[in-house]
C-alpha cells in the first residue's frame, strides 16, 4: 500500500522533483562517464594513464562526497517541501517508520529512473569526454566501448549517494516534531535587526575581498620572480574566500532593508512585495548563498587555472625539450665502470623508432670560480658559518651557442668582448650585469645582454656564452648530442625503457641501485606531460561541473521551497488588480533575483582572472597565449551562464505554472 | 439614482469530466450605490461562485454582468486586472494580508499598483489608517496583530482605491463576536460615512442583519429578498431567521 502511495506521490509530485531529478540525472551521467574514462579499454594501453587514471579515481571518490552530502542536504529539504503532508500522515496514525518507507520508496523511484535516463545520457557523454582526453593526450580518437567496472562503479557510487541521502531523511524524521510538520511554515520572518550595521560589515567584507585579491596578484609575482612564501598565497587565497561568503551573508541580512526604505522605489508596482519576499529569503539562506558564491567562484577559478597550467605547461615543454632528443655524457665518464649502452648502438635503437635526420654537439664548461655566481642571490655570505658558495660558473662557447639556437629559428649571436647571460629562472634578470667584467687571459669581458627566451640547454640557473677563444683552457664538464629525428609519434616509453641502464651509486658506504637513461626524450615528456595536463584539465572540468550543478540544484529546490506561501500570495496580489502578466513579471523579478545574486560573484571574477592570467603569462614570457586563454575564460563563463539560465528557467516555469494558474474556487 | 452592479440572467456551470454542476442559475439583481447587500444560503448554494464571478476572478457561462456601466464578460484579462484594481476592493474571511508586509505596505499595496504618486499614497493612508481605528499598528507585520484588528487592516486596503463597490467573503468566519460585532459596526460606518456600495457574503443571520438588503440563494439561484427599509436591524434580524427556516433550516448556521 505505501509502495502504491509513493508511486502515486512521484506522479503527483513531478513538478517539484523535476529539478531533483534532473540534477540527479546529470550527476549519474557525470560519473558514469568519468568512471568509463578511468575503467575503459581506452587508455589502459598506455602505461603513462595509470597515473591519469589513479589521480581521477581520487577526484571522483572525494567529489562523490560532495554530492553525497550537497544531494542528502536536497533529499531532506524535499522532504520539508511536504512536511504538511507528512504532518497529516502523522496526525492520520502512520508512523514514523511508515512515512520514512514511503519518502524512501519514493527516492528510490527517483533515483531508479535517474540512473537510467543518466546513464543513457552519460554513454554520449563518455564519448565526448573520450574526445577531449584523447585529444588532451594527442592519441587518435575512436568510439569506445563501455566498461562493466565502469557501470558497476558507478552504480555503486549512486547507491552511496542514495544511502547517505535515505541516512538524513531518516534523522530529519526521526527529529522533526508533528507540530512542526503541520505549522512549521506557517512562521513568518521579521526584518533584520540592524540593517545598517550588516550594510557597514557588508562594506568591510568588500574591502577585504579587493585587498586579498590584490595581495594575491602581488603575491603571484613574487612567486614568478622569486622564491616567495607559498603558505602566504594560500593564506590569501582562504582570506578571499572567507570575505566572499562574508559579503554575501551582509549582503543577504541588509540589501533589501536598506532599499525597503527607499520609498520611491518601494512605490512602484510591486517592488516592495518583492523586496519582501526577498528579505526573510536572503536572510534566512545569507550564509548559503556566500557557500554557494564562493564554490561557484571557486568553479569559475579552477576550470581557468587548469587551462592556464596546460597551456603554460605546453610551452614550457619546447623550453625543457629543445631538440627531440639529447643525449649528455659528464666529460669523466667512464664507459668500462658505466653499464650505459655505447653511444653507437644506441643511436641504432633510437633508428628503430624514429629516424634520425641531424645531429649537433655542444659542450659546457667550467672556469672552478664562482664569478657569475657571486652576483647573484644564489651565493651565500663566505663568511656565514654554513656558507654555501652556490653552483660553479658554466660557460658555452659562442659558435656552439650559435650552432644550437639557429635551428630553432633564432638569429645568430655576435659578441665582441662581451658576455651574454641566458637564464633559466626569472632572478637572473634582476642581477645587475651591467657593472660586471669578467677577466680571462688579458681581455676583459663586458656584458652584452641577459635573455630569458631561450631554451634550457643544461641543467644550470643559467649559462655564460662567451667567445670561443676565452673557453680555450678552461675544463670541459658536459658533452651534449643534440638529435633532430623526423617529426611522427613513437613508442617513447618503449625507447626510453630501452636506453636506460641501472646504475648504482656509493652513499655512506650502502651501495644504491636506479634506473638511469642519459638520452631526454621530447616525445616521452610530451607524453608525461600530456597525461597531467589531461588529468588537470578533466579533473577541474568535472569538479566544476559537479560544483556547478550542485550550487544550481540547491538554488533552484530554494526557490521550489516557497511555492506553496507564493501560490497563496500571488493569488491575494491577482485579487487586487495584478493581472497574470504582472504577476509573471514580479515573479520573475523576484525569483531571478535570488538565482542571480551567488552568480554575479564568479561572473564578476572573471575579468580579475583575465587580468590574472595575462599577468602570470606575461611573467612567465609567453604572453602570446593570453588571448587563447582569454578565449576559455569567457567560453567557461559562457558554459556555466548556459547551465545556469537551463536550471534558472526550469526553475521559473515550475514556479510560474504553479503560482499564476490559478484553479476556480470551488462552489459553495 | 445610476446603477453601480446589475446582474442579468446570469448562469455559470462547472464540468469535472462528464459530471456538469449548475452553480447559478439565471440570477438577476442590481445594487445601487451606497446600497449594503448581504448574500446568504447554505453551502454549495452558490455564495462564493456569485461573489467570485462579480469579482472577475472567475467568467460566467451565459448572461451579463455589468458593473458602472462596463459589461464585464466582454472585457479582456488585462482590463480585468485593471478593472478589480480600480473598481473593487476586496475582504476576505481569512484577511488576506501579506504576512510579509507590513501593514503600512499591505494597505497601500493596490495604490502602488496604480502607480499613484507617494504624496497622494501617504495621504490616502493616513485617511484611511484614522478612520479603521488603526494609525498606530501600520508599522506592524500582520501577525503581530490580533484578528480584529488585522480585518480592519484588511478594510482599509478595501477602501484605500475608494472602489466603485467593496466585495467582502465571509469577513466575519474567523472572528468571534466581539470582533465581528466591531467589524460589523466598521462595515456600516465605511457604508454610511465613507459611502462605500458593499456586497457581503455569509452565512450568519446576525451579520446579514446589518445590510440594508439581504437576497437569499438556494441551489444557485435567488430565493428570496429582504429589505430592511425603516425596519429596526432586530426585526430584520427576526424576519432573516423566519426566511432561512422556511429555506429548510439547513444554512450553515444551523
Amino acid at each position: 500500500m505505501f509502495s502504491k502511495l509513493a508511486i502515486r506521490n512521484v506522479k503527483r509530485q513531478f513538478g517539484n522533483y523535476m529539478i531533483y531529478f534532473m540534477t540527479i540525472i546529470f550527476t549519474v551521467a557525470l560519473l558514469f562517464a568519468v568512471n568509463n574514462a578511468i575503467y575503459g579499454e581506452y587508455f589502459s594501453q598506455d602505461s603513462f594513464n595509470k597515473m591519469f587514471r589513479h589521480g581521477l579515481l581520487g577526484i571522483i571518490i572525494l567529489i562523490s562526497l560532495v554530492v553525497s552530502f550537497i544531494l542528502s542536504y536536497a533529499t531532506t529539504f524535499m522532504l520539508k517541501l511536504r512536511k504538511r503532508e507528512f504532518g497529516t500522515y502523522l496526525t492520520l496514525g502512520m508512523t514514523r517508520k511508515n512515512i520514512l518507507t514511503i519518502f524512501l520508496v519514493e527516492t528510490l523511484v527517483i533515483y531508479t529512473f535517474a540512473l537510467a535516463f543518466g546513464l543513457i545520457i552519460g554513454l554520449f557523454l563518455y564519448q565526448g569526454l573520450t574526445a577531449i582526453i584523447a585529444n588532451l593526450l594527442e592519441l587518435p580518437f575512436h568510439i569506445s566501448s563501455y566498461s562493466p567496472a565502469g557501470l558497476r562503479a558507478t552504480i555503486m557510487l549512486v547507491g552511496g549517494i542514495f544511502i547517505a541521502a535515505s541516512l538524513s531523511s531518516a534523522f530529519y524524521l526521526k527529529k522533526v516534531s508533528i507540530y512542526d510538520l503541520l505549522q512549521g511554515g506557517k512562521k513568518a520572518e521579521k526584518g533584520t535587526a540592524h540593517p545598517l550595521l550588516w550594510a557597514i560589515s557588508a562594506f568591510l567584507a568588500f574591502t577585504l575581498l579587493i585587498w586579498s585579491s590584490r595581495e594575491c596578484f602581488l603575491e603571484m609575482d613574487k612567486i614568478i620572480l622569486s622564491n616567495s612564501d607559498t603558505l602566504r598565497i594560500a593564506r590569501m587565497l582562504s582570506l578571499v574566500g572567507v570575505s566572499i561568503i562574508l559579503l554575501y551573508f551582509c549582503l543577504g541580512k541588509s540589501l533589501t532593508s536598506l532599499l525597503l526604505r527607499c520609498k520611491r522605489l518601494c512605490n512602484r508596482d510591486t517592488n516592495t512585495f518583492i523586496l519582501r519576499q526577498l528579505s526573510g529569503t536572503l536572510s534566512e539562506n545569507a550564509l548559503m548563498l556566500g557557500c554557494l558564491a564562493f564554490l561557484l567562484t571557486f568553479t569559475v577559478f579552477l576550470a581557468n587555472a587548469s587551462f592556464i597550467l596546460k597551456a603554460a605547461n605546453e610551452e614550457a615543454l619546447h623550453k625543457i625539450y629543445p631538440y627531440n632528443i639529447i643525449y649528455s655524457e659528464d666529460s669523466d665518464f667512464d664507459l668500462s665502470t658505466d653499464s650505459r649502452l655505447p653511444l653507437a648502438r644506441a643511436e641504432q635503437i633510437i633508428e628503430e623508432y624514429v629516424k634520425i635526420e641531424k645531429k649537433l654537439t655542444y659542450a659546457i664548461y667550467t672556469s672552478n670560480a664562482h664569478d657569475f655566481y657571486s652576483h647573484t642571490q644564489w651565493y651565500d655570505n663566505p663568511d656565514s658559518e654554513k656558507a654555501y658558495y652556490g653552483p660553479l660558473d658554466y660557460f658555452m662557447s659562442l659558435s656552439d651557442f650559435n650552432s644550437i639556437t639557429v635551428p630553432l629559428g633564432y638569429e645568430p649571436v655576435t659578441l665582441k668582448d662581451q658576455f651574454m647571460i641566458v637564464g633559466r629562472l626569472n632572478d637572473t634578470e634582476t642581477v645587475d650585469w651591467e657593472q660586471m667584467r669578467f677577466q680571462h687571459g688579458q681581455k676583459n669581458y663586458t656584458f652584452h645582454s641577459c635573455r630569458m627566451d631561450y631554451p634550457y640547454f643544461t641543467f644550470t640557473y643559467f649559462l655564460v656564452i662567451l667567445p670561443d677563444e676565452a673557453l680555450s683552457d678552461m675544463q670541459q664538464v658536459i658533452r651534449y648530442t643534440a638529435y633532430v629525428t623526423e617529426d611522427h609519434p613513437y613508442d617513447a616509453a618503449g625507447l626510453k625503457q630501452r636506453l636506460s641502464y641501472t646504475a648504482s651509486e656509493t652513499l655512506s658506504d650502502e651501495v644504491i641501485f636506479y634506473e638511469a637513461c642519459p638520452f631526454s626524450l621530447l616525445e616521452y615528456g610530451r607524453i608525461e606531460q600530456n597525461s597531467t595536463s589531461a588529468f588537470l584539465v578533466v579533473g577541474a572540468l568535472y569538479a566544476s561541473a559537479v560544483f556547478l550543478l550542485m550550487a544550481m540544484a540547491i538554488l533552484a529546490l530554494k526557490t521550489l521551497s516557497t511555492l506553496a506561501d507564493n501560490q497563496k500570495r500571488y493569488r491575494i496580489l491577482f485579487r487586487l488588480g495584478a493581472g497574470e502578466r504582472l504577476q509573471r513579471k514580479t515573479l520573475f523579478r523576484q525569483t531571478f533575483s535570488f538565482f542571480i545574486l551567488p552568480f554575479l560573484m564568479p561572473m564578476a571574477m572573471t575579468v580579475p582572472i583575465i587580468f590574472f592570467c595575462s599577468r602570470f603569462l606575461t611573467l612567465a614570457h609567453i604572453e602570446f597565449l593570453l588571448p587563447a586563454i582569454s578565449v576559455t575564460t569567457l567560453a567557461i563563463a559562457g558554459a556555466m551562464t548556459v547551465l545556469y539560465l537551463l536550471y534558472y528557467t526550469a526553475t521559473y516555469l515550475i514556479t510560474v505554472n504553479a503560482v499564476t494558474h490559478l484553479p476556480s474556487d470551488s462552489i459553495e | 439614482m445610476k446603477t453601480i452592479l446589475e446582474l442579468q440572467n446570469v448562469t455559470k456551470y462547472y464540468s469535472s469530466g462528464s459530471i456538469v454542476t449548475k452553480a447559478l442559475d439565471g440570477i438577476s439583481f442590481s445594487m445601487e450605490p451606497g446600497e449594503f447587500v448581504a448574500v446568504m444560503g447554505a453551502s454549495g448554494s452558490g455564495k462564493s461562485t456569485l461573489l467570485n464571478v462579480i469579482a472577475t476572478i472567475d467568467q460566467i457561462s451565459s448572461g451579463d454582468i455589468c458593473m458602472t456601466g462596463t459589461h464585464l464578460q466582454d472585457m479582456k484579462e488585462a482590463d480585468l486586472s485593471a478593472f478589480r484594481r480600480d473598481q473593487l476592493g476586496f475582504i476576505f474571511q481569512e484577511y488576506n494580508l501579506l504576512d510579509t508586509l507590513t501593514i503600512e505596505e499591505n494597505i497601500t499595496l493596490p495604490l502602488h499598483l496604480k502607480r499613484l504618486p507617494l504624496k497622494e499614497t501617504q495621504e490616502a493612508l493616513q485617511h484611511v489608517s484614522k478612520v479603521l481605528g488603526i494609525a498606530d499598528q501600520l508599522k506592524k507585520f500582520p501577525w503581530e496583530l490580533s484578528g480584529g484588528q488585522r480585518q480592519r487592516a484588511a478594510c482599509a486596503r478595501a477602501i484605500i482605491t475608494s472602489p466603485a463597490l467593496v466585495l467582502a467573503d465571509e469577513p466575519t468566519g474567523a472572528l468571534d463576536s466581539k470582533n465581528s460585532k466591531t467589524l460589523m459596526e466598521t462595515f456600516q460606518m465605511m457604508n454610511q460615512s465613507l459611502k462605500s456600495t458593499i456586497l457581503m457574503v455569509t452565512h450568519d443571520p446576525v451579520v446579514g442583519s446589518h445590510a440594508n438588503r439581504v437576497l437569499f440563494l438556494r441551489d444557485g439561484k435567488i430565493w428570496s429578498e429582504v429589505h430592511q427599509g425603516d425596519r429596526s436591524r432586530k426585526e430584520l434580524y427576526r424576519e432573516i431567521l423566519t426566511v432561512s427556516a422556511a429555506l429548510g433550516g439547513d444554512m450553515d448556521v444551523f
